[in-house]
């Protein structure tokens, strides 16, 4: 069903349409809010927040975003909110420093760049992902579930965040990097 | 003379996702670079295992999910 048909059922109270919402867009939501670092009951709040109050607004909705758009802009403001009391502030030029640290003075590899790209992901790589997705930003993990797990295209995850394209190329440089560092050291470690 | 992009450059347009963007010789340059560079190469494939990783830990519906559904539609209908 189209944003279009969606917005005219839910405005009209259609029975069924709300169901329909939740079908839609829970648990894509749902994955966001935790991997942006929300307990279970935390994000199932943010979302229920999220979609209330899209909901109690829906007749001031115009349209003028994608309904997906509009739903993680909201989301990722909740989350934030949620997270800022634990936010830990990440030092930028770590990472930064780590990759020029990777290369010679000529841009050229100092070693070969080691993970576990072969592997399949078990339990395992799932905790690591986990536990490497904790030393991102709030926006750098937004950044990375928008674009590489939601496929969320470049505007619009632009528009949820706030940022610029050239910030978004920054964040996603950042949050690829951080999860690569922190995989190879793991798998260097088992 | 044009631009020749080096690991680094390379590496970089890969995590940003601008190796796909940008002007037409900046994606051959890149391209031509990958072909030969196997280092590149392992980082990439090192890049795409994070995203598709990533894909199946936060892009799937959990178990629970269902459950969770009906608690958001009783909530919202009240």
């Amino acid at each position: 069903m189209g944003d279009q048909d969606r917005l005219r059922d839910l405005k009209a109270r259609r029975p069924g349409s709300v169901e329909a919402l939740v079908e839609e867009f829970a648990s894509p939501l749902l994955a966001a809010a935790r991997s942006w670092g929300l307990s279970e009951p935390d994000a199932e709040e943010a979302v229920q927040d999220t979609l209330t109050d899209f909901l109690v607004a829906i007749d001031r909705f115009e349209g003028r975003s994608t309904l997906k758009t509009f739903l993680f802009g909201v989301m990722f403001h909740k989350c934030s909110e949620r997270r800022r009391k634990n936010k830990r502030e990440q030092a930028t030029e770590d990472m930064e420093a780590a990759f020029a640290g990777r290369f010679g003075s000529l841009g050229v590899w100092n070693s070969l760049p080691r993970g576990p790209e072969e592997e399949a992901v078990n339990g395992e790589l799932k905790s690591w992902l986990e536990e490497c997705a904790r030393g991102l930003s709030d926006e750098q993990r937004a950044a990375f579930q928008l674009k590489a797990v939601e496929g969320v295209d470049t505007e619009d995850a632009c528009k949820i965040i706030g940022v610029s394209a050239t910030n978004l190329g920054v964040l996603l440089f950042r949050a690829r990097n951080k999860f690569r560092e922190c995989l190879e050291k793991k798998w260097k470690n088992r | 003379m044009s631009w020749i992009p080096t690991c680094s450059d390379v590496a970089r347009s890969v995590s940003d996702g601008s190796y796909d963007e940008g002007p037409g010789g900046r994606r051959v340059m890149l391209r031509l670079h990958m072909a030969v560079c196997w280092f590149c190469r392992r980082y990439a494939a090192q890049v795409r295992w994070i995203d598709r990783a990533a894909k199946a830990v936060w892009g799937a519906p959990a178990p629970g999910d269902e459950a969770v559904k009906r608690r958001l539609i009783a909530r919202l209908r009240s």
